[in-house]
């Protein structure tokens, strides 16, 4: 990887003029997304004053909403890591006919609208759903404007992308590693456990982040299926419905600023170092 | 019964199969399977391993029948072409890996660290050794699990060639030494020579040919298998005479004498080694009881230390020529010469 960085900077130092003029050119067109995607960030950024951003920051229930999205998103990371890690491997390694057609389900998720997500999951886990019904009944356990409805809502959502992240790890697991250590004696569990998790171990935490930071932002389906208690993206939009713009642009940077920083967390954490992070 | 007895192998894919592979290895052998790439050759040896199940057919390994075992109840030790060291552990605890019992286990990895001569490298990750210390530390992984028997996947094709020879030299060594059993895949026949007690030309998931490499590499069945144990000259002749176990054949519009009884009329494959086949000015030594052939050069090519030269004496003949032949005859295109080539050194494939 080093190896390949250091041959293409040595290819643009050593100045070859096509090279060079095409990078400009792909950097120009490059820096119109750029723009596209910064500039309302920076603009949110610059519309706040300290006063602003303190008296929105005070508001309980902007707390509460910001804690709740935090701690959702991070416990739905968590499932979605337990659960998805093994569907993940099991796809890589079955051969049976029709695994195909599970592989594209995986991706269905990204093509629903997210309005629809949370109807189809109310009809599930509502209070008559066939889930939601006898799980109030028998447990008393309720879904529907619930914290847990919040994590299936935001699983559902982010499934594709743990799954596909941890998919590419066992992919690329060298399969004569995995014969290997069979022909040494060991059972395909310990296999597992020895040299394919930790050979993928960095996909299924790019899959966690992932789905950490697809879990924050998400507001469609949860709001349908758990408008209360309220997590931030819905905090937000109701202060936007009832206060405006300062208030719900206020809380808006808070929850950028406070999801960024547990983001470049995370990923010290999983990575061992900061932002320049990757694999070796 | 052999030490590993293999009858009747089939294995069936969509687009290929192995079919009916028959083999026997004896306890301490070295077999060699020699085929193109593509063959089948990895295909034997990873059913041989377990990880394909046999349609039909046997694996018996020291008296005991493994067809349908799992791998990591083979006792098998599989080389794989890069080694397939784990790249996420040390060498030691690549090696420690295999250990199927767990007491004593830093003391057994350190006597074959030891034994290897990699009791330096332990603590370095697979990523920083060169391709002959990783096959060191692969065969230093498998020992230690104390296979029954060893499969070798191309085991050298991944160094450059500098290092090729001298690691042949040491594994050869180290397998003999050990008194290891293995089946071995290669697709060259050098190597193959080198390493094999016994061997078997591998082609389209069929066993061609096997037996002792000498027999192999002289007495080749069929053009595939004289094509690929080196032979470059591949040329149809018919039997013309015969008696007192050599005979007279026709190729090409000349006459060759061939050891081998075989009846007059026969249509036969004539395959002539090129290191068999020596060069000299015309009208030398023609008393000489090897055929001489009139030729004239086609083309010299360079390949390394020899010369390859093509010759036409009627039929297209291959000659390896040693630099010091090459100045002395100035061989040049174009140029003529004559060819002996010995009749026990022409080889009749019906």
């Amino acid at each position: 990887m080093a190896q390949q960085l250091e041959q293409r900077r040595a290819g643009w130092a050593s100045g070859a003029l096509g090279r060079r003029s095409l990078l400009l050119v792909f950097w120009a067109i490059g820096g119109i997304f750029l723009f596209l995607v910064l500039s309302p960030i920076v603009q949110l950024f610059a519309n706040q004053t300290p006063a602003g951003l303190s008296s929105v920051a005070a508001i309980p229930s902007v707390q509460s909403a910001i804690f709740l999205s935090l701690a959702t998103a991070a416990i739905t990371a968590v499932v979605a890591a337990i659960l998805g890690t093994p569907l993940a491997y099991a796809l890589v390694h079955s051969t049976f006919r029709g695994h195909g057609i599970i592989d594209a389900l995986v991706d269905l998720p990204l093509a629903v609208p997210h309005t629809v997500a949370g109807i189809a999951l109310l009809l599930v886990y509502g209070r008559t759903g066939f889930i939601g019904g006898p799980a109030e009944s028998l447990f008393g356990l309720q879904f529907y404007n619930a914290a847990i409805g919040i994590v299936v809502a935001l699983l559902f959502v982010s499934s594709p992308f743990m799954i596909n992240s941890a998919k590419l790890g066992f992919a690329s697991v060298d399969p004569r590693l995995e014969k290997v250590a069979r022909t040494l004696g060991a059972s395909p569990w310990r296999v597992f456990r020895e040299v394919s998790l930790p050979l993928s171990i960095r996909s299924v935490l790019t899959g966690m982040l992932l789905t950490y930071a697809r879990a924050i932002s998400e507001i469609g389906a949860v709001i349908v299926l758990a408008y209360y208690p309220m997590t931030a993206p819905v905090k937000i939009y109701t202060l936007f419905l009832e206060t405006g713009l300062p208030e719900s642009s206020a809380m808006a940077v808070l929850l950028l600023a406070i999801t960024l920083s547990t983001f470049m967390v995370f990923r010290y954490l999983a990575y061992g170092r900061p932002a320049s992070g990757g694999k070796q | 019964m052999s030490y590993l007895d293999i009858q009747s192998l089939e294995v069936r894919f969509q687009d290929f199969a192995l079919q009916h592979v028959s083999l026997t290895v004896e306890q301490g052998q070295v077999f060699v399977v020699l085929g193109p790439s593509g063959s089948g050759k990895s295909v034997l040896l990873e059913t041989i391993a377990g990880f394909y199940t046999p349609a039909s057919g046997t694996i018996r390994l020291a008296g005991r029948d493994i067809t349908h075992l799992p791998p990591e109840d083979r006792h098998i030790g599989f080389m794989f072409q890069d080694y397939a060291l784990f790249p996420h552990r040390t060498v030691a605890e690549n090696v420690r890996f295999g250990l199927r019992n767990r007491q004593g286990r830093d003391d057994h990895t350190l006597k074959i660290l030891e034994m290897l001569g990699i009791t330096h490298l332990q603590d370095r990750k697979p990523l920083t050794l060169s391709g002959g210390e990783k096959q060191r530390v692969a065969l230093a992984r498998a020992l230690v699990a104390e296979p029954q028997l060893f499969l070798l996947d191309e085991p050298l094709s991944a160094l450059d060639a500098r290092a090729r020879d001298a690691v042949r030299e040491e594994l050869k060594h180290l397998l003999k030494s050990l008194g290891i059993t293995a089946v071995y895949v290669t697709h060259d026949q050098t190597e193959g020579l080198v390493m094999a007690d016994r061997m078997a030309v591998f082609n389209k998931g069929q066993v061609l040919q096997s037996g002792l490499p000498a027999d192999i590499f002289s007495r080749p069945v069929d053009k595939f298998v004289a094509y690929f144990v080196g032979m470059e000259t591949i040329v149809s002749g018919t039997v013309v005479s015969n008696g007192e176990g050599s005979c007279i054949v026709a190729v090409g519009g000349i006459q060759m004498q061939a050891a081998g009884d075989l009846s007059p009329g026969k249509p036969v494959t004539v395959g002539i080694r090129p290191e068999d086949v020596t060069l000299s000015e015309p009208g030398a030594n023609l008393s000489d009881p090897a055929n001489h052939l009139r030729a004239t050069v086609r083309s010299i090519v360079p390949l390394g230390p020899i010369f390859k030269v093509t010759l036409d004496c009627g039929f297209e003949l291959v000659a390896f020529v040693i630099k010091e032949g090459y100045i002395e005859l100035d061989l040049q295109e174009g140029k003529e010469v004559v060819a002996f080539v010995k009749p026990s050194a022409v080889h009749l494939i019906t």
